[in-house]
């Protein structure tokens, strides 16, 4: 659920935008440095990944239904720098392209659902590595991670509005209305995401970021982070 | 996989009388119009109106396609629940409506947010129906976007296509294998198709790497769309698409 037009105040929404330009510049940068000349083709066939992984909608009820949301997802998948990249540019196609999402709250959506996502979903994710030995555990944690970024979101878009929505409703709530649906697409995004991260790391371990690197491979930004013991490479079966 | 995914002609697209305006004043002349809207304040439902006015006539010249307009309105809906929620959880003072005690500002702030949307959907739509995605990605260059992210932009909006087919494929099989009327399992499932999804997308990247490295120069320069020259009578486009904004002022001044 992207933040419409109007909802958030003028200059509230003007300084979530030069936070996100901000943001998604040093990733940018950050992203380019990590990933040499992949910097264009890996970003943009996530950012079009993220648009599709969206299409996979799963009724809640009362006619309404719920998504993917992906950034945590994607995080942990490709980091956050160039996470926040890709999300730049599906908020940007979603409010340009599908009139999804405000034209005016585009930095602020990229704060909700880029920045504080993915932040929180990867911090959370290197606190607990120790913990997270088997791929098992590695796609468990990681969907939690994802559900507690997509609170995170929960929380900036609570406070976007506490700054800058209207003073005709009392702020707690909001804050309770939208805590409230956010639990459930929370609970949502960290099943799909631990699903969706269990399949990849069956299928090529390698190419989550996230998690430490058993073997060594080719890429240079992989240089072994610790002496984590490498887990048997099971061969994928049959089934995709 | 050739250019003209992106390139050729859409062929879903109508040439209406606001196509071959340059599309950096349409770009820009939409964002002034929907920054106006988002300043109006809720209390004046007349100016409201009056700018909903103006983005449908924009939307009727730019041949939008109803149906699609009515598709996308569907993102309105959990704004109608905000709006009622607005209007039971709001401060005084109340009002009775058909026996129910609704709160006079949340009221006007629900309905104000869901007209805003409204306006800001119809407004995007006459955009994207007159616009093709490349036209659209080179206005944005053209207004300060910068090159990284103008390539980026245009390689997503190619490589989506690809990946939809891709996941519609992958789930087919997925689903063959996995038949089941439970929820849970298509749930399931459809991770799982997400998942293998993401598998080939990072290989397809490395293939349009590569691709890009053979055909010479690196990973970004066959790809980046050019930003061209501007477009004939650029003047009079940029008037054109002022318009709205520009009625959109005076709306709010007048009708408040």
């Amino acid at each position: 659920m992207h933040i419409p037009d109007g909802w958030i105040d003028l200059p509230t929404s003007a300084t979530a935008a030069v936070v996100a330009t901000g943001a998604v510049g040093v990733a940018a940068r950050r992203a380019g440095a990590a990933l040499h000349e992949r910097v264009t083709s890996l970003p943009a066939v996530v950012a079009a990944y993220l648009l599709v992984a969206q299409l996979l909608v799963v009724p809640v009820g009362l006619g309404t239904s719920a998504h993917l949301v992906g950034t945590g997802l994607a995080a942990l998948l490709v980091g956050p720098s160039v996470a926040l990249v890709c999300v730049a540019v599906v908020v940007v196609v979603q409010a340009l392209l599908l009139a999804d999402g405000g034209v005016t709250a585009l930095g602020l959506n990229l704060v909700n659902d880029g920045l504080a996502p993915a932040l929180v979903a990867t911090g959370l994710f290197a606190l607990a590595r120790p913990l997270l030995r088997t791929r098992r555990r590695q796609a468990i944690g990681g969907g939690l991670a994802a559900g507690a970024g997509s609170l995170a979101a929960a929380a900036t878009a609570t406070l976007a509005f506490v700054v800058g929505g209207t003073d005709a409703v009392p702020a707690g709530t909001v804050a309770a209305s939208i805590g409230g649906a956010h639990v459930l697409v929370a609970g949502l995004e960290a099943v799909l995401t631990a699903l969706v991260l269990a399949t990849v790391l069956r299928l090529r371990p390698d190419l989550v970021r996230a998690v430490p690197r058993g073997r060594p491979t080719p890429e240079p930004s992989a240089a072994p982070r610790g002496a984590v013991a490498a887990e048997p490479d099971r061969q994928p079966s049959g089934r995709p | 996989m050739s250019a003209s995914h992106v390139a050729g002609p859409a062929p879903d697209r109508l040439r209406s009388p606001l196509t071959p305006l340059a599309p950096e004043a349409k770009v820009v002349g939409l964002v002034a119009f929907l920054v106006v809207v988002a300043v109006t304040p809720a209390s004046a439902p007349w100016a409201l109106a009056a700018q909903a006015t103006v983005a449908a006539a924009v939307a009727v010249v730019a041949l939008v396609e109803w149906r699609a307009v009515a598709g996308r309105l569907a993102l309105d809906l959990p704004l109608a629940v905000l709006a009622l929620s607005y209007a039971v959880a709001g401060r005084g003072p109340y009002v009775e409506v058909a026996g129910l005690a609704l709160s006079r500002p949340g009221l006007h702030a629900g309905l104000g947010i869901m007209a805003k949307a409204t306006i800001g959907i119809v407004a995007v739509s006459a955009l994207a129906a007159s616009t093709s995605v490349p036209d659209t990605i080179a206005g944005l260059a053209r207004v300060g976007a910068p090159a990284w992210f103008r390539q980026l932009l245009a390689l997503s909006a190619r490589q989506l296509q690809v990946l939809r087919a891709d996941l519609a494929r992958i789930r087919q099989a997925v689903a063959v294998r996995t038949a089941s009327p439970r929820r849970a399992v298509a749930l399931v499932a459809g991770a799982r198709s997400l998942g293998s999804l993401f598998v080939r997308s990072t290989e397809r990247a490395d293939t349009l790497r590569l691709a890009a490295e053979l055909r010479g120069g690196d990973a970004t320069s066959p790809l980046a769309v050019a930003a061209g020259a501007p477009a004939r009578r650029a003047a009079a486009a940029w008037v054109l698409a002022l318009v709205p904004a520009v009625v959109a002022v005076m709306a709010s001044v007048v009708l408040r």
